[in-house]
């Protein structure tokens, strides 16, 4: 008979037995704590919201004295719970109570606080909730503090300082965040995407960025620029236009027809590649409308199809320009104009006054699928 | 002399297995309860609304494929149509429903045919017609004939999705308002490298809907779907959130996933040859990455509760649905075995598979036959009742301490389930051993029974109807 060891597996049951129960244990405390602690939040977050009523309704919202009580009580998990509305199933601050106390928290004795805490706290995720509230009270003068927090090894503060940055829309934190941006260009979506949201004044920062040896820094650098170009960058913008990178050179494109550049996306049309010429046709649309048209058509032969759709998509649009056009790919003999013309006939049907509509139905009715 | 020799070998190997699995999931709970903590945390600092207004969007294409969903696809679709995401676009892919799903969704949308052009770029059956909604723009629905499984119904999505992310979700699935917001402002941190995403998603059984949303979150104390829930939790939270940390995400499941477009382009699509498409395409994804040495890539799983899906109420019902999960497994298992251990695909290589093809393959043969030989044993005279039963605790308490851990890393992460529904989890836990277990057992055997007699359909159970 072997020995089944029967001893030892009831020892092991007897410790799985004690962790089952202890475990269970746990779980019951974690989630009474849990629950305990959402309504601690709760209701220390509908006080605090009928505090900022009161003051309202007293008159003294400007006053610098009604702050004090917010300054002192108000702990940075709840300040963020109201910048951002993050615990909406407590309570909701609307922008003017956001306001109050975010003008409050944007005081030097707090700005301290939370640069202390910033710095020196242990737990990763009280440094980010310290930097977030230098975000949200929009402290500038803590800039260099999250511009350093930028060179962290850790994601997440990285990440989180970035978010912090955007709170503050100065040309500073700007500086901060192409910097950034320059010395890690994986993170260009991110910081693209953030820089976006900032006022105009940041365009002459951005331009700097266009002439980076890096071609994702260019990128984004234009597709920033996309929001804020305006007349005077033209010269630069055309310039990206002849880019070494197809994607700078579409991008460009893109820029150029938001501040109406006719000339220079006319000679894109004549690019290469097929991303750059369907940026090109779609900007030309957006910078001249109708006056596109006579551009674009010739382009309707392309051998890509993105192209020959961004045609189309043209032409659907500002088809009354295009009917002469069409009427003369249908009598033609070339299938791929002759096809999309039809397409294109049929896809505006819908939106067209009576007197096009009759001249639609009419070039359709002689075609075979009319 | 043999017998014993037999029955003392398989004792032993069973009882290594048992242990090396329950050391395993204390690993992953260990694991998963950090990433989750860190995930949720990410989320708590995440600022929504800059995400939400940035000029840069992550156009995201829906495609829902419903096949007989009369039940489910009204309040779907509301659920989606109400999303808070600054661009989307809904294509329903009818895949040739015989009941009123069609009717429900024009009596929602008042559709009108299109004249769209259709490049059939992905494998998907016969599209009949496709039409658009003149009250909601953004929203498509195709009809299409049936005979593609999901996969062929998601391609026909994927033919005319113009956004640059895919979210194919189940049409039983009910969003909440935030869950794109959530998923894609994870993704806007590295859309160059986040390729891939799942997101937790809970059983909606016993929750009242009212249009498109969850009013009640009264979770169904149905042990049936109790133990469901039990399972998700170690599946999507246990488990893949772990997988998730090493990049070795297995499955992006159906129920709700984001992938990037160029991704599923490149791919040509989800098979229509497997039985289910979500877990194979993620394979796949693995597969195409580390074969063009695209370093860096992430296929992510995050703890956000994102939306809420039915689940069978019955045994018959999930017995027949975890029968197609076994088989899906071993499918694509059987497929990719030339990933295992192949240093090429590293942590999804080394850690994933192995536990894969022991665990969830060859898992259900150990189960089955060591409490076969065991109870032999006992019969034969050759084990003593007294290590029979230490034995039999031992399956018990393994379990049910690998659920706890589950459990607890759900709870620490979230805040769902009232703690009263939560004692009743773990309530359960306790007695899972004495029935459900060996439900689940067998719904895998034949499982695996089919998958070796190559049976490769879809089968759907039939979905209870709605008060």
């Amino acid at each position: 008979m072997y020995n089944y060891y029967a001893g030892t597996i009831w020892a092991v049951n007897a410790v799985l037995l004690l962790l089952v129960i202890a475990t269970s244990a746990v779980i019951y405390f974690s989630a009474a704590f849990k629950e305990r602690l959402w309504q601690v939040r709760r209701r220390a977050l509908l006080e605090i919201k009928r505090d900022i009523y009161e003051v309202v309704l007293s008159g003294k919202a400007t006053s610098g004295s009604v702050c004090q009580p917010f300054i002192d009580n108000i702990t940075p998990q709840q300040f963020i719970d109201i910048a951002t509305n993050r615990s909406i199933d407590a309570a909701f601050f609307n922008k003017s109570e956001q306001q109050l106390i975010k003008n409050c928290f944007n005081s030097p004795e707090k700005a301290e606080g939370f640069v202390k805490i910033a710095k020196t706290a242990k737990n990763k995720w009280r440094r980010i909730e310290a930097m977030l509230c230098l975000g949200y009270a929009n402290i500038t003068s803590t800039i260099d503090l999250l511009d350093k927090a930028l060179s962290s090894r850790d994601e997440d503060v990285v990440y989180f300082a970035m978010i912090s940055l955007a709170q503050i829309k100065t040309v500073g934190s700007a500086k901060a965040l192409l910097g950034f941006l320059r010395s890690r260009p994986s993170n260009s979506y991110k910081v693209a995407s953030i820089l976006s949201g900032f006022p105009k004044d940041i365009a002459d920062e951005v331009i700097k960025l266009t002439a980076d040896k890096d071609p994702e820094v260019r990128l984004s650098a234009v597709t920033i620029l996309s929001k804020f170009a305006s007349g005077h960058h033209i010269k630069k913008l055309g310039s990206l236009a002849w880019d070494v990178s197809a994607e700078v050179r579409a991008a460009a494109c893109d820029c150029l027809g938001n501040i109406g550049a006719k000339e220079m996306l006319v000679e894109c049309l004549k690019d290469s590649s097929w991303l750059v010429k369907r940026h090109a046709i779609l900007a030309l649309e957006k910078a001249i409308g109708a006056g596109a048209v006579p551009e674009v058509i010739g382009l309707i032969n392309d051998a890509s199809w993105s192209v020959v759709d961004a045609v189309k998509d043209v032409m659907t649009v500002h088809i009354k320009e295009s009917l002469p056009y069409i009427e003369k790919f249908i009598s033609g003999e070339d299938y791929i104009p002759k096809k999309y013309s039809i397409i294109v006939l049929k896809n505006s049907l819908k939106s067209l006054d009576p007197s096009t509509k009759a001249q639609v139905i009419g070039i359709l009715s002689k075609t075979d699928s009319g | 002399m043999f017998v014993p020799s037999i029955i003392y070998a398989v004792f032993i190997i069973s009882l290594g297995y048992f242990v090396i699995l329950t050391a395993f999931y204390l690993f992953l709970a260990l694991i998963g309860s950090f990433e989750g903590i860190r995930r949720e945390s990410q989320g708590e600092g995440e600022d929504y609304p800059l995400f939400y207004l940035s000029t840069l969007k992550l156009s995201v294409s829906i495609i829902m494929p419903a096949r007989n969903e009369e039940e489910w696809i009204s309040d779907s679709l509301k659920s989606l149509i109400n999303l808070n995401y600054p661009e989307f676009e809904i294509i329903v892919v009818n895949d040739g429903s015989t009941d009123k799903t069609l009717e429900k969704l024009n009596d929602l949308l008042d559709l009108k045919p299109i004249d769209l052009v259709y490049v059939r770029h992905y494998k998907d059956g016969k599209v009949n017609e496709i039409l658009r909604s003149e009250k909601y723009p953004n929203v498509t629905v195709i009809n299409k004939e049936s005979g593609h499984k999901k996969a062929g119904a998601a391609n026909a999505g994927l033919n005319i999705a113009r956004y640059d992310y895919i979210c194919v979700m189940d049409a039983d699935t009910v969003l909440e308002r935030d869950s794109l917001l959530k998923v894609m402002a994870q993704v806007d941190k590295d859309p160059d490298k986040i390729i891939g995403v799942g997101s937790y998603f809970g059983l909606v059984n016993g929750c009242k809907i009212k249009d498109g949303m969850i009013v009640d979150h009264s979770f169904s104390y149905n042990p049936v779907i109790a133990y469901q829930n039990i399972e998700y939790m170690r599946s999507l939270i246990g488990n893949r959130l772990a997988w998730s940390k090493y990049n070795a995400m297995p499955n992006v499941a159906g129920g709700f996933g984001v992938w990037r477009k160029d991704i599923l382009y490149e791919l040509g699509g989800y098979s229509v040859d497997f039985t289910c498409e979500d877990i194979e395409f993620t394979f796949r994804a693995h597969d195409y990455m580390a074969k063009h040495k695209e370093k860096g890539y992430k296929i992510l799983m995050l703890p956000y509760h994102v939306g809420w899906t039915e689940g069978p109420s019955n045994i018959k019902s999930l017995i027949l649905q975890r029968n197609r999960w076994q088989r899906v497994v071993d499918e694509t298992i059987w497929h990719y075995k030339y990933m295992i251990f192949n240093p090429k695909y590293g942590f999804f290589a080394f850690l994933v598979l192995p536990y894969f093809l022991l665990y969830e393959v060859l898992g259900i043969f150990m189960e089955v036959i060591s409490l076969i030989f065991v109870t032999a044993g006992w019969i034969m005279g050759v084990l003593e009742i007294n290590v029979f039963l230490a034995y039999l605790c031992f399956m018990l308490l393994s379990q049910a301490f690998s659920s706890l851990l589950c459990i607890l890393s759900f709870v620490e992460g979230q805040r769902l389930f009232r703690i009263k529904y939560v004692m009743y989890l773990v309530a359960l836990t306790l007695v899972e051993f004495f029935w459900y277990r060996w439900f689940i057992s067998l719904a895998k055997l034949t499982g695996t029974v089919d998958f070796l007699r190559r049976k490769r359909t879809y089968d759907m159970y039939v979905r209870a109807k709605r008060a």
